[in-house]
């Protein structure tokens, strides 16, 4: 049907992420049974796990060289730990000390505070490290926006894209439907 | 042999002036046969045996060029350099001939100087180093030959005479005699020596200038610029500053729609508004395919595996060309609310009640205005023809 496509770069983050992506999925799908209409609660698991799968994949393409994607990972490993802790320390949230200051940007306390909320490790860095993350981060989220899409499409809609002549520059989309 | 003849005539001199008695020819001598044994510098000796050059001879020895391309021993055995008695046999040297070739064709389009015919001492004992030696084409002599060889130990001195130069030549000529005389320490010739004459040169000055203070790798070396404080506290202030403000730099040109804003502010906030849009959009498209209907599902399993990895690159690829900043717009508010839930699953499961073989349909039902942008972004794709196999 398709002709064997290899991806330009094997071994890059958008590729990697693809492939432990999907696969996630797939097994979701597996484990997903009923084909009857799910309740609610059931799809707000299946998107809980689909979110986590999607942050797990995309930290584990990236690998440990970064900070953030070794919070994220550390994240997932410990979550029912890390569920405990988090309660305990909303209860101390108020007699804990404040995150390190950096007195120079003063200016950008508040908004520097929400970055590092925002890109998962980032309380434990001083500011320039976190912005060197967050540059980090910006370019893998898009990719992983941009490849869910993607995902999304040929699942659901079973699009398969393919550039069929270079003369009309249009494309040609064949769907896969298989009868089973 | 046009070109050849001043070599011929250095030549014709060195061998008409064997008895030169100058002081000079016996340093030279003694300097010969001090580093007799070097390999490097051996077949140069013949060259420099003798001290002075008493201009262009019209008359040619019976040395001609052709005869040292192709030797490889030189003829040094006192047949035709017979001013140099304390030359040894001087062992073959497989790059003399390219060496003695290159340095002859230098000298082929200058004009011969007097040269001054003194060596100094501490040129001995650079000669001793036995370094590799690069051609220097700005000497024209043979007693500039020798200069050139010690180019890179620095050596070459201002007691090079003033030599005529060649128009080209000039400001490669000047460079040498700006060069230290004294000796050099061995890291600045292994510099030199690493280089092509004339920026060789050059750097020869500069490492002589800065020699001292070639400062250490591990240290990043700040200068202070004029008017602001050198304290070390501030130096390092001011080098962090930098530091955060290349990185702002950087975030700039990620984030879209920066590039007109200036300030720390407004850009952290900029910033912060775009990782959480992006994530934001993340998590509306995991809801979007946590509610796919099972029997859509077909197509995830029937594809086998590389069949959906491959239709996925490909349209990965296509819609690389599309790289948009923002996938989706970013007024998608995806914190879950139940409201909107409601609203996907509404919708969704009032097509799960469709007819799958209406695949039409569906498929242009599933179609949000939102997503269907959205997809059209990702896949670039305005006019969408779906066939059914």
């Amino acid at each position: 049907m398709t002709t064997q496509i290899i991806p330009s770069n094997p071994d890059s983050i958008k590729t990697r992420f693809t492939y432990s992506f999907v696969r996630a999925l797939k097994k979701l799908n597996k484990s997903r049974g009923a084909s009857v209409s799910p309740s609610m609660k059931e799809t707000y698991r299946r998107y809980h796990m689909i979110r986590v799968a999607s942050y797990a994949s995309m930290a584990s393409a990236v690998g440990s060289k970064r900070a953030w994607s070794r919070a994220v990972l550390w994240k997932i490993r410990n979550r029912t730990s890390h569920r405990a802790l988090k309660k305990k320390s909303r209860i101390h949230a108020l007699t804990r000390t404040k995150v390190r200051e950096n007195p120079r940007s003063d200016l950008n306390f508040h908004q520097e505070n929400d970055l590092r909320k925002l890109v998962p490790g980032g309380e434990g860095m001083d500011f320039c490290r976190l912005l060197n993350e967050t540059a980090h981060y910006i370019k893998c989220l898009r990719t992983q926006a941009t490849t869910i899409v993607v995902v999304w499409a040929v699942v659901v809609v079973g699009v398969i894209v393919g550039r069929i002549g270079d003369g009309c520059g249009g494309w040609v989309e064949m769907s896969v439907t298989c009868d089973k | 042999m046009n070109q050849n003849d001043p070599f011929e005539s250095a030549f014709s001199s060195m061998v008409s002036s064997p008895a030169a008695s100058n002081g000079d020819n016996v340093g030279v001598r003694e300097l010969i046969g001090r580093i007799g044994n070097s390999e490097e510098i051996l077949p140069r000796h013949p060259y420099i045996s003798t001290s002075c050059y008493s201009g262009p001879v019209n008359s040619l020895p019976e040395l001609k060029l052709s005869m040292l391309d192709h030797q490889i021993n030189f003829p040094i055995n006192g047949n035709r350099f017979s001013s140099s008695p304390s030359s040894e046999p001087f062992s073959a040297d497989l790059g003399f001939a390219d060496r003695a070739a290159a340095r002859f064709s230098c000298f082929a389009n200058k004009k011969l100087v007097a040269p001054r015919a003194q060596l100094r001492s501490n040129e001995a004992t650079n000669l001793k180093s036995g370094k590799n030696y690069t051609c220097d084409k700005k000497f024209s002599t043979p007693e500039n030959a020798e200069f050139c060889e010690f180019r890179e130990n620095s050596s070459i001195s201002e007691q090079i005479p003033g030599r005529e130069i060649g128009a080209n030549d000039d400001r490669k000529r000047k460079a040498i005699p700006r060069g230290k005389a004294k000796a050099i320490p061995s890291s600045n010739s292994a510099n030199v020596s690493s280089g092509n004459s004339e920026p060789s040169a050059k750097r020869s000055k500069s490492n002589d200038d800065q020699g001292a203070a070639e400062p250490p790798k591990d240290y990043i070396h700040v200068r202070a610029r004029r008017g602001q404080a050198t304290d070390a506290h501030s130096l390092a202030e001011r080098i962090r500053r930098e530091k955060i403000g290349e990185r702002m730099k950087l975030l700039q040109d990620l984030v879209p729609g920066c590039n007109k804003v200036t300030g720390k502010a407004v850009m952290l906030d900029e910033i912060i508004n775009y990782v959480q849009s992006l994530q934001r959009q993340v998590e509306f498209l995991s809801m979007k395919l946590a509610n796919v209907h099972p029997t859509m599902e077909i197509n995830m399993e029937a594809l086998s595996s590389k069949d959906m990895y491959q239709s996925i690159y490909q349209n990965l690829q296509l819609s690389r060309t599309y790289n948009s900043h923002g996938v989706i717009p970013s007024r998608m508010d995806v914190t879950f609310p139940t409201n909107h839930f409601d609203d996907a699953t509404g919708r969704t499961q009032s097509k799960q009640q469709l007819p799958v073989n209406n695949s039409n349909e569906v498929v242009s039902t599933f179609w949000d205005d939102d997503l269907h942008s959205l997809v059209q972004m990702g896949i670039g794709q305005n006019q969408t023809q779906i066939f059914h196999g």
